[in-house]
């Protein structure tokens, strides 16, 4: 799996033959709805679940919505993103766990050293994300969840290589989350009486910070501007998380996506 | 700036690999399942001290036998061994394909299968026998020239309890009915529950339930009390006979908490299992194997426990196989019986 690695790198990196290049920035788009396929690569180990180390990979669906100011000063952005596929570990298994990996965001920037004459911008603000990850074990024989609800600090790079290309990283640290796992045994009263109540159960959890729940999410996209109100892009996304309670669980996925994105 | 492609390349390359991400995965040897399960059911197993297990004696007797020649086959008779001095139903091992599954304190609940025929019922003591094919394993009718109801309710699992306002609805004209949860080997209990509410007019304490929560046997949450809630809708009132054999487990068993609450009700047949607990989730080990076991304790309003003993019947009354083979079923005629003596039920 390591070695698959390469050729997502390689199809990135191949662009990298336009950066340098000085041309007139065009004027930008206030609306950017986005939508995208990808494919995720991902590796857990929930103590709550499974002494076992899990890999599994599936596709990856994405909706963006962006709206700048009119100055661009001011970024709001929604996003959500779904997976859902098997797990597999190297032992005997004749069932393979499911997974499903959803995330709904929304966040507000603003851009700090605001210049006209540079042609990178930078963006601090804040989001709230809702994300939720859930393994069942043929149906729900054995499962586990870890789902937060909270804010985050997001900084945003974005650069203008020239008039069709753009390149735009961002980082989005967790700061304080509600954070919802499983009781110490996997199951309890609790989860056995919700159990048709899954909205319940995922919002059923403790205020964590640092101290039970780090997490960091990394992304970066190469954008090409087709036409004035058509872009394609490519993606990459790290996200990286790590619960405490009452067991530990780490979650490490990274995405390669494509997406279309319809200016207006 | 140039730079920056190679360098994102290096570090997913780095962070792409399971290791790195995870740790090393959990070696797959005779003695790290065998620490892995002992130790699960260390920290997370409910009942040690209601049974009365010395879990840490049986590590001292048990894991000297496994080294690292010790075959799967060997691996799974010390396992089933460890496991069947819980006597305990609910802690169950499985192989790989689920080809093997060993619970453990089952010999008599698996004797109580031959000592049990629904054919025979329905052949030789029962008339309009209705099946209700929404649920699982739910039928009714009547005792063949007695104006006695039956009912057998064989699972808990079923999706639709508010029908026992129908079957009761049904019965509301006999003198008396049989409730026979034989072989019933649980389900939901909540599911129970809303049936045991047909039979009450009464809300009742019936028994407490926690959950272990931490590393010491004795850790465990608030205890939740359950109560019986009366239907809102007919209850049945006269005398009802629950029939019972060593193979009501779990979820049958705390319906029969509801039910040897009402002062209407008897229970005719041999003890219950003694399984009340929750079972965890399903557990795995590094060879395929996997298991489960008990993680909460059930507790009467007195603060005692039935898991390990089960529920001891007011009459006391066994079939046999050779019994059940020659056609004959003694609980179901103790129950008649029973039902002419002390209530004039023809």
């Amino acid at each position: 799996m390591c070695r698959h690695l390469f050729l997502y790198v390689l199809i990135l990196t191949g662009f990298s033959s336009a950066w340098g290049q000085y041309e007139d920035i065009p004027p930008g788009h206030q609306n950017l709805l986005e939508v995208g396929i990808g494919y995720t690569q991902l590796y857990t180990k929930d103590l709550n679940f499974s002494p076992l180390n899990y890999s599994g990979n599936g596709f990856v669906y994405n909706l963006a919505y962006e709206r700048r100011s009119k100055s661009d000063r001011h970024l709001l952005s929604m996003s959500a993103a779904f997976s859902s596929d098997y797990l597999q570990t190297p032992t005997p298994n004749t069932i393979d766990p499911l997974y499903i990996y959803a995330d709904i965001g929304i966040s507000f920037n603003t851009q700090i050293f605001p210049s006209e004459q540079r042609k990178a911008k930078y963006y601090l603000g804040g989001a709230y994300n809702t994300r939720a990850f859930y393994i069942d074990y043929d149906d729900q024989e054995a499962f586990s969840y870890t789902a937060t609800h909270g804010l985050s600090v997001l900084g945003i790079l974005e650069y203008q290589i020239n008039v069709k290309n753009k390149f735009r990283t961002s980082l989005s640290i967790p700061i304080v989350q509600l954070l919802a796992r499983p009781p110490y045994n996997g199951i309890d009263a609790f989860i056995i009486e919700n159990q048709d109540n899954v909205e319940q159960i995922l919002f059923f959890g403790k205020v964590a910070s640092f101290n039970h729940y780090r997490a960091v999410f990394w992304k970066t996209d190469y954008r090409y501007s087709v036409c004035r109100f058509l872009d394609v892009g490519l993606r990459y996304h790290l996200g990286y998380q790590t619960a405490t309670e009452p067991v530990k669980s780490v979650l490490w996925q990274h995405q390669v996506s494509t997406f279309l994105g319809l200016k207006f | 700036m140039k730079k920056l492609p190679f360098a994102f390349l290096f570090m997913v390359s780095i962070i792409s690999c399971e290791k790195t991400a995870l740790g090393e995965n959990e070696p797959n040897t005779p003695e790290n399942n065998f620490e892995l399960l002992w130790n699960d059911f260390d920290q997370h197993y409910a009942l040690f001290d209601v049974r009365g297990t010395d879990w840490k004696t049986l590590y001292d007797d048990y894991r000297p036998q496994i080294n690292k020649t010790t075959s799967d086959a060997e691996l799974w008779q010390i396992l089933t061994d460890l496991l069947e001095n819980l006597d305990d139903s609910h802690s169950v091992l499985y192989n790989a394909d689920r080809s093997a599954i060993f619970r453990s304190g089952n010999t008599l609940n698996a004797q109580s299968e031959s000592e049990f025929s629904q054919e025979i019922l329905t052949n030789t003591y029962l008339e309009n026998v209705t099946r209700i094919t929404s649920e699982v394993e739910l039928s009714y009718g009547n005792i063949k020239g007695k104006n006695i109801g039956y009912i057998y309710l064989g699972s808990m699992n079923g999706g639709n309890p508010a029908i026992i306002n129908t079957i009761t609805k049904e019965l509301e004209n006999s003198q008396a009915l049989i409730l026979d949860i034989r072989q019933n080997m649980g389900g939901e209990d909540r599911y129970g529950a809303k049936i045991a509410g047909a039979f009450t007019d009464e809300t009742n304490l019936i028994y407490t339930v926690q959950t272990r929560n931490g590393q010491e046997y004795d850790d465990f949450d608030t205890k939740k009390e359950f109560y019986t809630t009366p239907s809102d809708k007919n209850t049945y009132l006269k005398p009802v006979i629950v029939l019972t054999d060593r193979r009501t487990i779990s979820a049958g068993e705390t319906f029969l908490l509801h039910m040897k609450s009402f002062e209407h009700v008897v229970q005719v047949g041999d003890t219950t299992a003694g399984d009340l607990s929750t079972v965890s989730n399903r557990r795995f080990l590094p060879n395929g194997w996997s298991y489960q076991y008990s993680i909460q304790k059930f507790l009467l309003p007195d603060g005692s426990s039935l898991d390990g003993i089960g529920h001891v019947p007011d009459i006391y009354v066994k079939n046999t196989a050779s019994g059940i083979a020659a056609g004959r079923d003694k609980v179901v005629e103790q129950a008649l019986d029973y039902l002419s003596d002390e209530f004039g039920v023809e």
